[in-house]
């Protein structure tokens, strides 16, 4: 019974995945790189949806990890392969994993049969829609004037902007992140009797 | 001992009597009278010799000054508290300390056997001091304090059995009618100040007030803010409060709960002259308002006639004379208003005296029956108490206008002014009163002293005369009721042109510089006396009255002087009754004034307090709590934003975003 | 130019993103969910600028720069919040933030 399961879940996620690039290639006439976008923006918004949906909260963590996967698509196809590597490595590789552990740490062991939505869920539903299409009307209405052309950035040139511009930016971050390191030792420490 | 410090020591010994009293008293028991009685007597003193000095002319016209301190200095206006002893406030010295000193004497052997003696005392004395003040006082504002003064020792003394329920409210009765007339001479007051500040020395000196009013050249009546009728009609209300006018006439009777030597002293002597007194005081401020003395004269007969004609059904002895004071106060009040201002003091100083000595008679005769009031069951008393039988006859006698004794004098002087200055509809009432006072009189000692004893039973083998602390002042008010009325009026009318003496009386000559601009202002002249003519007819007027009256009265109650005997028709007095019931029983409930007030005040006065008080509780507490209620209630709903739970701010922070962004789109436009 | 090419679609992408983060961070009831949905809303910035630095020429390479930095912090605030959610567990045994509610009236 499982492995139907788990096939339909597969042929749902390729269809996510090849409709819109179908779409995008024959019906709007698009090129290989517009499908390739619209199927990652697709799946991406497809996982945000189920991260923010479902019902248990590690199959919730696993769509969070598709999403990222799917981010750090778009973020080559936007000419960015170093932030997609930092991307893979930081969000998937570090936070995620580091939620996993906290969903480990606090289940609640009479858990799923409860309410998953807050009291609130219609109202925060209906700004949320709002939201997304203030932002839309935002973007499509604003004179962007200085786009040109999709310039992609070499690392090389990431990496002496990083040390030469931005090198305060980057020791404040770094203390940034040894403070959250000791700070959440720190809190999620247990209490000594002592 | 100077002048001055003798008028200073008017006031100030009963001062000093009342707080040693008050302070002591009730540690001295049964000696308790001594400091309080010694004050007034040695006040009396000290008044006799003021007044010598004063009405003899020594002092010359202008009186007696004494300026004690400024009370309210402000500016261009001060009031000072003194003392002014001219010839009218001279004569009343003579009243109010001569019958003071005796009631005081009296109540000695009259409450003996009370246990507020002490307290009786003290306050006899505090309400010497306040009379005496208002008598002596030199500003309005003086006057005012000492009018409030009377007032509240009438309070203290008429509920002095304070535990007996009708005393309590006789008292009460007594100070708030009292207070509706108080609130018309406050006004007075006020319109006297307004009137002498708009002409420029705002004043309230009581000559110097009355002056400014009216001098030559302010006829006009716009020539003050406030017309002179109306300040003359404001005072004469605070008189008609305080001494028993009609329609403030209802608390006089029910005051007769007081013992009896305050319904002496106050309500027949003293305080209740004191309305007679300020119109007589104020008489230039009147005669520049001819209107209201007409007011004043029909308000004075119409109570003279009202309050004869109760006091003919009466059964309580002090409750008759009560009715007969009111009636002779109408008398006083109608002088005034026709102009006839000597007579109406005349009338006064005569009352004074023979009504202060029934009222002590009166006394007597309920000591002597065990405090029984009724005369329906006296009778007969005239040979177990002959010292009051024969005092209050002479009273009696006096009282009906009877001559040569006090009262024809005065009362006969009233009538004839009255026909002589055009006002010959107070006359002819004058005369049908007149006719009555002397029928009531007679009744009173037809029931009381003559006929068959109907007294108790049990009380009767103990009736005994009252000791001689009591007897003695009766006899000695009994001589003034004799010879007063004569030697006042000696030489002048009516007696002195019969001996060929030519000039006014005593007491006229006395009070001229009073009067003198009053009159003039009313343009009254003298005119001679002729006994052939007008006046010789109408003095045999009065005295027919008088007799036919005292007859009447004794066909139906009986007479027994010297020779002359007569028995009591009670019968025929039922069938006189039965036949005019409807007057009858209208008398016997004193024309149900006290009804009709009842009605007005207390029930119709009550159900429109209650919804007065209905509105406040309902509509007005119900808007202020009400604020109070939703103001609760919209801080309960608003508490509810707080949840405690971040998620609900969160929600309230996206709302506030997407507000923030949209508004600003659309101020911008897209 | 087809869709990739241009600004619009990015940006039109990353609110929607954004949109499903706040979503889920108003209506969900565990408190790692809430976490797990300002992650999302982070990575639509993050989205937002790296299109920006991809079209803007003089933006070229600050927006990636700006990009790494967001993702640091992103992680550094993970790190403590999940931190602070795990000592609250402890306390109060359980995960569900409509239940932490002691400073409710």
């Amino acid at each position: 019974m499982r492995a139907w399961l788990y096939l339909i879940a597969a042929a749902v996620a390729g269809a996510i995945v090849t409709t819109p690039a179908i779409f995008v290639l024959l019906l709007m006439g698009g090129s290989f790189e517009d499908a390739t976008v619209a199927s990652l923006a697709t799946l991406m918004l497809a996982a945000g949806l189920a991260v923010v949906t479902m019902r248990d909260i590690i199959r919730c963590g696993l769509a969070m990890i598709v999403c990222f996967l799917a981010l750090a698509g778009l973020y080559v196809a936007l000419g960015a392969p170093m932030v997609a590597a930092a991307q893979v490595i930081v969000y998937i590789g570090a936070i995620s994993v580091l939620i996993l552990f906290a969903i480990m740490l606090t289940q609640d062991k009479a858990a799923p049969s409860r309410l998953v939505f807050q009291t609130q869920a219609a109202p925060a539903a209906v700004a949320a829609i709002v939201l997304a299409v203030l932002v839309a009307v935002a973007a499509a209405g604003t004179d962007w004037g200085a786009v040109g052309e999709l310039v992609g950035a070499a690392t090389t040139d990431i990496a002496l902007h990083l040390f030469d511009q931005y090198v305060l930016a980057f020791e404040a971050v770094s203390v940034l992140l040894l403070a959250a390191v000791i700070g959440g030792v720190f809190l999620a420490k247990r209490e000594r009797d002592a | 001992m100077s002048l001055e410090l003798l008028t200073v020591l008017i006031i100030a010994l009963p001062l000093a009597g009342f707080l040693v009293t008050a302070v002591i008293g009730r540690r001295l028991g049964l000696n308790a009278f001594w400091v309080p009685v010694g004050a007034v007597v040695l006040s009396w003193l000290a008044a006799m010799i003021v007044v010598s000095a004063v009405l003899g002319g020594s002092v010359g016209e202008e009186g007696v000054h004494v300026l004690l301190w400024q009370w309210i200095p402000a500016g261009d206006f001060v009031a000072e508290v003194g003392f002014h002893v001219d010839q009218l406030s001279a004569t009343l010295l003579i009243v109010v300390t001569t019958i003071g000193m005796l009631v005081h004497v009296y109540s000695i052997g009259y409450l003996r056997h009370d246990p507020g003696y002490w307290r009786f005392f003290a306050y006899l004395n505090l309400f010497m001091v306040s009379m005496l003040l208002l008598v002596l006082a030199d500003s309005w504002l003086v006057v005012f304090v000492a009018w409030e003064g009377v007032g509240l020792c009438s309070y203290l003394l008429i509920g002095f059995w304070y535990r007996k329920r009708s005393a309590a409210e006789a008292s009460k009765k007594a100070f708030i009618v009292n207070r509706v007339g108080d609130v018309g001479f406050a006004l007075g007051i006020m319109a006297i100040f307004v009137n002498t500040a708009a002409a420029g020395h705002p004043t309230l000196n009581i000559r110097e007030s009355i002056e400014i009013m009216t001098a030559a050249g302010t006829e006009n009546p716009s020539f003050f803010p406030i017309p002179i009728a109306l300040v003359a009609f404001l005072i004469f209300a605070g008189a008609v409060g305080k001494s028993a006018q009609f329609p403030l006439h209802v608390w006089l009777p029910d005051a007769m709960e007081g013992p009896t030597p305050v319904s002496a002293l106050i309500h027949a002597a003293t305080m209740v002259n004191a309305g007679v007194y300020l119109v007589a005081r104020a008489n230039p401020i009147f005669a520049s308002a001819p209107e209201v003395m007409v007011v004043v004269a029909a308000i004075g007969i119409f109570t003279a006639i009202l309050a004869a004609s109760i006091a003919m059904t009466q059964n309580d002895i002090k409750r008759v004379l009560a009715y007969s004071t009111l009636s002779q106060l109408g008398y006083m009040f109608a002088a005034l208003g026709v102009g006839a201002f000597t007579a109406a003091i005349f009338h006064l100083m005569t009352h004074g005296f023979f009504k202060g000595l029934l009222f002590l008679g009166s006394g007597s005769v309920i000591h002597a029956v065990h405090d029984e009031q009724d005369m329906r069951k006296m009778g007969g008393l005239r040979r177990k108490i002959p010292q009051t039988y024969w005092t209050m006859l002479i009273g009696a006698i006096a009282i009906s206008g009877i001559p040569p004794l006090a009262g024809f004098f005065s009362k006969d002087e009233i009538l004839g002014e009255s026909f002589k200055l055009g006002f010959q509809w107070v006359w002819a009432i004058g005369v049908v009163v007149a006719v009555m006072t002397a029928f009531y009189m007679f009744r009173l000692i037809g029931l009381t002293f003559w006929g068959e004893s109907r007294v108790d039973k049990e009380v009767e083998p103990k009736i005994h005369e009252s000791p001689r602390v009591m007897t003695t002042p009766l006899w000695l008010l009994a001589i003034p009721s004799v010879v007063l009325g004569a030697l006042l009026t000696w030489p002048g009318p009516p007696l002195g042109p019969l001996f060929g003496v030519e000039g006014e009386g005593l007491l006229h000559g006395w009070l001229h510089p009073i009067f003198e601009h009053g009159e003039e202002l009313l343009g009254h002249h003298e005119a001679t006396f002729e006994i052939g003519g007008i006046d010789g007819t109408l003095i045999l007027i009065s005295i027919a009255v008088a007799l036919a009256g005292m007859l009447a009265a004794w066909r139906l109650f009986g007479v027994e002087i010297g020779p002359l005997r007569g028995a009591g028709r009670p019968r025929l007095v039922t069938s006189l009754s039965n036949r005019i019931h409807f007057l009858y029983r209208a008398s016997a409930n004193k024309w149900w004034f006290d009804d009709i007030n009842h009605l007005l005040f207390v029930v119709i006065g009550g159900r429109l307090a209650a919804a007065m008080a209905w509105f406040d509780r309902e509509i007005v507490d119900g808007i202020v709590n009400g604020i109070g209620a939703v103001t609760r209630w919209s801080g309960g709903s608003l508490a509810r934003v707080q949840t405690g739970r971040v998620q609900n701010y969160a929600l309230g922070i996206a709302i506030g975003l997407i507000a923030m962004a949209g508004s600003y789109f659309v101020l911008l436009g897209r | 130019m087809g869709i990739a090419d241009q600004l619009n679609t990015y940006l039109t992408l990353a609110g929607m993103l954004f949109a499903i983060g706040t979503f889920g961070f108003l209506a969900r009831r565990n408190a790692i969910s809430m976490l797990m949905s300002i992650e999302l809303m982070l990575n639509a910035v993050n989205l937002a600028v790296v299109a920006f630095g991809a079209f803007v020429p003089d933006l070229k390479d600050d927006g990636a720069v700006i990009a790494l930095m967001v993702m640091a912090v992103a992680a550094a605030e993970a790190v403590v919040g999940l931190a602070i959610v795990i000592a609250i567990f402890r306390n109060r045994k359980t995960p569900l933030v409509d239940e932490y509610d002691a400073m409710r009236r």
